[in-house]
């Protein structure tokens, strides 16, 4: 493994972010890591353990936070670590989980989870090999070999733990070792183990204290049968052993058979106790039916006397129920004959009543006061009531012949109504028609009296519209002059000022024309100065071609400019010319502008032109409006012609339909008259037909109810009698002489029925009597009694008492029977199961037996001969091993003068711990504790160590070749000799191209080794900055 | 190492019991470093 770069951001006491080049660094093979203290070199060591295995070193990862205090809120806190193992490159970045900033909330926090990305570098690009966790910590645990703690140990060398190790006393050894070796993991079985057993112990206390509650309810059930002690075993041996279940289980069987005897004692008093009771409930039974059939007897008797007694009324009863049954063939006929009569009687109430109310109703009603009903007789029917009145049929059917001619008059009267209504209509026409004639006459005359006024004033009207063409003409003509006459007046103002323009610009041309000629005359007056100035000395001059120029004009002090002056008073001038050429062109414009105008009459007086508009503008209005008029007027006449012709045409038709309706009118006073005097006679004095006929209904009503009542009596006579006829045919078969007789012997329905219930009952009695006298009890009694065998009521309660004892005596039995068995029952199962809990205890109490005999050994106790604990033992074994390994680095480093060995040394109390080291000098023979070790050589020894302890360990994880190391050497100042001796043995370490990084803050190796890494502690957070002394000799 | 440990310290070599009990102790203390 190699580490060839580490970058650091937000993490440890590194608030930015930081970056360390490996290769750089390890130009020379050694470089020193070094910094105050505090300032966060041991960080640099975390950040890389951080990034291969995503968490920092044992105990530094307790209570830390990873991410820096120094950084900002949102930088996120993440070590990335370029590595190569087995030939291969890699490159993990990781970032530990931290808190974010909510971008929402001010004061909120978003929890930012832990991310891992792992990358190989093939062919020259980076290929992400995973991007999670777990897999890219399986990764890297794959090629690096080992586990965080190894890796730690052997990439971190505690060196300055060593030398502490060496120094300190044999007995203080163990803390010192424990920590370097890592051995927590035995410690932790030592409690295991004594865990273990405690809990083993636990459970079989469980199980002991179920066994002895099940043997307390063995004894409580036990004691409810007190069965006798001095025959069983003792029950103390419960409280000798608590596993002596072997005892309790023959204590246990001798309280089952103990239960068992009891019970069968206890069913046998029982059985003994049901045989007595159940022969006194026997006696009990016998006494109680004997009771019961002298009863019955002196029941039976009692009933027989009282049938004997009813035997004469019964007879009696029997007679009149014989006579009842002869009357009874007759009653049919009695009950027809009894009907007829009431019927008859009805019939003749209800003539006598529609009779009395038809002659009531005569004296106020004329149509029955007419009626002709001759004289009344009485009938030839055998029955009593009113005389029949034979003339009443006749007149009914009269009655209802004038009936049937007045109905059928009824629509001639419906007629004459409709001909008066009708008559009422025509009359109202007639007016109606009168009125309309007299106001379309006032209208026809008002419409003419319209038309001739309109006709007199059409003529002045067609005048004054005639002449609007031409005033319309003239009013255009004057407005046209009056637009001319402003147009020429805007004109000769506009040429006023053209005029004005073209004076100035004149002037201005002149001037600048001056102006120009001036300045020329003056450049002319100057042209020799001014080619004097141009000459240079060896050119040939413009004029003579003389290289030479011995004697060049001067001039007046004009000079060069004078040439510029007259081209922009020639700019001048020609821009003055071009302003008069363009202003004269103007003043020609406008001359002539005035004169087109002038001839088309622009010179008129602007107030003649303004007043002859005016003038021509109201004639054409006045012409229009006349026009107008004169169209409105000839409309008019012509809806005046239209509404006198209508008005006219509306006159004679309404003439012609008033004389149609006085001819109709005539007609039907006519048919009325004719129609009335017809009809007068069908009334008879009654406001109108209709009422006739109705005085007609109600007449012929009551007539009929009249003639209806006396059929209905004459009907009800002759069935009255035919009844009376049978009656008399059936009585001599009936057995009575008259009717009357046997209607005295008929018995009312409820009666007959009563009569024949009692002689039945009766009669059931006497049988049910008979019945019980020939019983087997009533025989038996009877029997009883004959011998002298008497109900005695003293006797039964006496037996009752002695049954109901014994009955209780019997039941007691059965009850301790019962608990005796459930007892038993009781003492097989609890037997039972503490055979079974006893059986399944064994295994736990063995392994509890062997368990603590494990965590006494593992603890120095026990059978442990030596008193050393499992953590002793492995560190000496440990350190045996790393001392052997560290051995050969020192011989190799000291050139073969030391070596060091493992010793048996005592620990506290005696016990062995087996974890003593001493130093052998080769070239003396003699034996030192390693305390006595000089700087250097202790340097020596403890490097020693930690590289024995790095192999160890290296050899244990597969061998994989560590190339960068870091060694915390922890010492304080060395003499020249010791450090001389350190480099030497630092400079050992660089063979085979291995990376040292060493962490001191010696003043002499920052002298020594040229190569640093330096942390720079700082208010804000820490920094890293590589140096590198160039003449350094390392 | 428990086992030698053992027959260092009684002079015996565990039984089949012990060796399954001191394996189960060692089970359970990874099962905690582990949840750690």
């Amino acid at each position: 493994v190699r580490i060839h770069r580490l970058r650091i951001s937000g993490f440890g006491p590194f608030a930015g972010t930081e970056e360390i080049d490996f290769d750089t660094l390890s130009a020379h093979g050694l470089f020193l890591l070094n910094g105050p203290t505090g300032a966060g070199k041991t960080s640099v060591l975390d950040a890389i353990c951080f990034a291969l295995y995503g968490s920092v070193p044992g105990a530094r990862q307790d209570g830390k936070r990873l991410r820096s205090d120094h950084a900002g809120p949102s930088q996120e806190p993440a070590v990335s670590c370029e590595f190569s193992a087995q030939g291969r490159r890699f490159d993990v970045t990781r970032s530990p989980a931290w808190e974010k900033p909510s971008a929402r909330g001010k004061n909120g926090f978003t929890t930012q989870q832990a991310k891992t990305l792992l990358r190989e570098r093939v062919d020259g690009t980076w290929v992400e090999k995973s991007a999670r966790n777990d897999e890219a910590g399986a990764e890297i645990l794959a090629l690096l070999g080992m586990d965080r703690e190894q890796f730690t140990r052997v990439v971190m060398l505690p060196q300055g733990d060593f030398a502490a190790f060496l120094r300190s006393k044999a007995t203080d050894r163990l803390e010192l070792l424990q920590k370097l070796f890592g051995t927590e993991r035995f410690e932790a079985v030592e409690q295991e183990l004594s865990r273990q057993a405690q809990a083993a112990k636990e459970k079989v206390a469980v199980l002991s204290g179920q066994l002895e509650l099940l043997a307390a309810r063995a004894e409580s059930e036990a004691a409810t049968l007190q069965l006798e002690e001095a025959d069983g075993p003792s029950r103390d041996i419960l409280a000798a052993d608590n596993l002596g279940a072997d005892t309790m289980a023959g204590r246990l069987e001798w309280l089952k058979e103990g239960a068992a005897e009891r019970r069968r004692e206890l069913a046998e008093l029982a059985l003994a106790a049901g045989s007595a009771s159940q022969e006194r409930i026997r006696a009990v039974e016998a006494e109680t039916a004997l009771r019961g059939r002298h009863r019955r007897l002196e029941e039976a008797t009692t009933r027989q006397a009282a049938v004997q007694a009813a035997l004469p009324r019964l007879e009696d009863l029997s007679r009149r129920l014989g006579r009842h049954r002869q009357a009874e063939v007759l009653a049919g006929q009695l009950r027809s004959v009894d009907a007829a009569a009431v019927k008859v009687r009805r019939a003749a109430d209800a003539m006598e009543s529609a009779f009395t109310l038809l002659g009531l109703a005569a004296g106020e009603d004329p149509e029955l006061g007419q009626l002709e009903l001759g004289p009344a007789h009485h009938a030839t029917l055998d029955v009593d009531g009113p005389a029949l009145v034979p003339g009443a049929a006749d007149e009914l059917n009269r009655l209802r012949s004038l009936l049937a001619v007045v109905e059928a008059r009824l629509p001639d009267e419906d007629r004459l109504k409709m001909l008066r209504s009708k008559h009422q209509q025509l009359t109202a026409k007639q007016h109606e028609l009168t009125a309309s004639n007299t106001a379309l006459d006032r209208r026809v005359e008002a419409l003419l009296d319209e038309r001739i006024r309109l006709t007199s004033g059409l003529e002045a009207l067609e005048g004054r519209a005639g002449a609007a063409a031409l005033r319309t003409k003239e009013a255009t003509a004057a407005g046209e002059l009056l637009d001319v006459v402003r147009r020429h007046a805007v004109a000769v103002a506009a040429r006023d000022a053209a005029k004005l323009d073209h004076g100035r610009s004149r002037e201005n041309q002149l001037e600048t024309k001056r102006r120009w000629l001036d300045v020329r005359e003056q450049r002319l007056a100057n042209a020799a100065a001014e080619l004097a100035a141009k000459l240079v000395a060896g050119e040939e001059c413009p004029v003579c071609g003389s290289a030479e120029h011995p004697s060049p004009a001067a001039g007046d002090g004009g000079g060069p400019g004078l040439e510029q002056d007259e081209e922009a008073a020639h700019q001048l001038y020609e821009a003055a010319d071009a302003e008069f050429a363009r202003a004269s062109q103007g003043l020609a414009e406008a001359d002539q502008l005035v004169a087109v105008l002038a001839g088309q009459g622009g010179g008129t007086a602007m107030d003649e032109a303004v007043a002859g508009a005016e003038e021509a503008r109201g004639a054409a209005a006045d012409a229009e409006q006349a026009v107008g008029e004169l169209a409105a007027a000839r409309a008019r006449l012509e809806a005046l012609e239209a509404g006198i012709a209508a008005a006219q045409g509306s006159r004679a038709s309404a003439e012609a339909e008033l004389a149609t309706v006085v001819s109709s009118l005539a007609d039907l006073a006519e048919q009325s008259t004719s129609l009335d005097q017809a009809l007068d006679g069908l009334r008879a004095g009654h406001r109108s037909l209709a009422y006739r006929l109705r005085a007609l209904e109600n007449a012929a009503a009551m007539l009929s109810k009249a003639v209806e009542a006396q059929a209905a009596f004459v009907s009800a006579g002759a069935q009255a009698a035919e009844a009376r006829e049978q009656l008399e045919l059936a009585l001599p078969q009936s057995g009575f002489a008259a009717a009357e007789e046997a209607r005295a012997h008929l018995l009312a329905g409820k009666e007959a029925a009563v009569l024949e219930a009692e002689i039945r009952s009766v009669q059931d009695e006497a049988a049910r009597v008979a019945e019980l006298f020939a019983s087997d009890e009533v025989v038996l009694a009877l029997e009883e009694t004959a011998a002298g065998i008497e109900m005695d009521h003293q006797r039964l309660p006496a037996l009752q008492a002695d049954a109901a004892t014994a009955l209780q005596e019997a039941r007691d039995a059965d009850v301790a029977v019962g608990l005796a068995s459930r007892c038993l029952e009781s003492l097989t199962a609890i037997a039972a199961k503490y055979a079974e809990l006893a059986g399944s205890a064994r295994g736990p109490a063995e392994h509890a037996r062997m368990l603590s005999g494990l965590a006494d050994a593992a603890a120095g106790r026990g059978d442990n001969t030596y008193r050393m604990s499992l953590n002793s033992y492995v560190l000496a074994a440990r350190l045996e091993q790393v001392a052997l390994a560290a051995s050969e680095r020192l011989v190799a480093m000291s050139d073969g003068r030391y070596l060091l060995q493992h010793t048996d040394a005592k620990a506290a109390r005696g016990a062995k711990s087996g974890l003593g080291l001493e130093v052998v000098d080769q070239w003396t023979g003699h034996r030192r504790d390693t305390s006595t070790l000089s700087g250097g050589e202790s340097f020596m020894a403890s490097l020693s160590l930690a590289l024995g302890l790095a192999d160890v360990v290296q050899q244990e994880s597969g061998g994989v070749e560590i190339e960068t190391l870091f060694v915390d050497e922890g010492f304080g100042s060395l003499d020249e000799q010791s450090l001389e001796q350190v480099m030497d043995a630092l400079e050992g370490l660089r063979d085979g191209g291995r990376v040292v990084g060493l962490v001191s803050h010696v003043a002499e190796m920052k002298q020594r080794i040229g190569m640093q890494l330096q942390v720079l502690k700082g208010r804000n957070g820490s920094t890293l900055r590589i140096s590198e002394a160039l003449d350094t000799p390392v | 190492v428990c086992c030698g440990f053992l027959e260092h310290v009684r002079g015996r070599v565990p039984d089949d019991a012990e060796k399954a009990a001191l394996t189960a102790a060692l089970e359970n203390v990874r099962l905690q470093e582990a949840s750690l």
